[in-house]
């Protein structure tokens, strides 16, 4: 008796454990939009044009303005919380509170915004470096603020602190297995806005897309 | 911003592997700009990219003098630290 009340429950747990279990294994994909398929990633990286790195003269964060008011009155900041987290509920001002968000660089999961930055994939002072210091103010805008392409990630803010405006010759996230999909973002945010790249630099990406 | 009238020194660096770590934007590597001021003895450290337009803080190297002529050895400290040429 004991047993067959025990097999139902059985029976009858165990199909809830494996919905759970989907629904626990597939967060939100914390990720933006049009990140290349590694043989896409391949080819865009030998399209892009290869060249030494140019002088930060005049550089300043201003010439990127960033975190602009978008059609939601939601700026981009809030609007990629919104889209990378999990169970993101926003107030009336649009910033979150509550939701949870997995940080693919690292592997760490946070619920307070405030321990979430959202990386500029291409670093502004990298893009100024490699082709964006020749821009319009408006296109350097367009790229700090790119909803679409995978320019924008919402990661740990440490992680992201530590990354600051290096190029994947010196840093990649810590989590190696991310670096595959790491590269392809930096190399499709790169052909998108048509950014050079440095010899080293290439050899890393390289490097990374094969291990894909 | 580091002000030219107070007690203030700069150096040309290139910034150690790993970079600088700074308050407002994390790690800057390259070439940099370093400078310390002091007023009434505090010292804030600030870096910036050669040529650039903006400057970051050190705040961890942020420290107090009891002899203000000890800046310049704290500044002098402070490039030895951090000054990596290529070699």
């Amino acid at each position: 008796m004991t047993g067959h009340r025990s097999l139902r429950a059985t029976l009858t747990a165990l199909p809830l454990a494996g919905i759970l279990g989907l629904a626990l294994a597939v967060p939100a994909t914390a990720e933006p939009p049009g990140i290349p398929d590694p043989a896409t990633a391949k080819t865009e990286l030998g399209e892009l044009t290869i060249a030494p790195e140019g002088s930060m003269d005049g550089y300043s964060r201003q010439k990127f303005p960033h975190w602009i008011e978008g059609p939601d009155h939601c700026n981009t900041r809030e609007a990629v919380l919104k889209r990378d987290g999990t169970n993101v509920q926003v107030g009336p001002d649009c910033y979150p509170i509550s939701g949870s968000w997995f940080s693919p660089y690292d592997g760490a999961t946070w619920t307070r915004p405030s321990d979430v930055d959202i990386d500029h994939v291409v670093p502004l002072a990298a893009a100024w470096r490699s082709g964006a210091a020749k821009w319009t103010q408006e296109r350097r805008q367009a790229f700090a603020n790119d909803l679409e392409g995978p320019q924008l990630i919402a990661v740990t803010d440490n992680v992201n602190q530590a990354k600051g405006d290096q190029t994947p010759d010196k840093w990649m996230p810590p989590a190696s297995g991310y670096h595959c999909r790491y590269a392809s973002m930096w190399v499709g945010s790169k052909h998108k806005y048509q950014l050079t790249i440095t010899d080293a630099e290439k050899t890393a990406l390289q490097k990374a897309l094969d291990g894909c | 911003m580091p002000d030219q009238d107070r007690c203030e020194r700069r150096s040309a660096i290139t910034a150690p592997p790993g970079g600088v770590m700074t308050d407002e934007v994390g790690v800057i590597t390259g070439d940099l700009e370093l400078a310390t001021e002091c007023t009434d003895g505090d010292v804030t450290v600030w870096v910036r990219y050669a040529g650039a337009a903006e400057w970051y803080r050190l705040s961890a190297a942020d420290c107090h003098l009891y002899d203000p002529r000890d800046h310049e050895a704290l500044h002098t400290a402070l490039v030895a630290v951090l000054h990596r040429p290529a070699t």
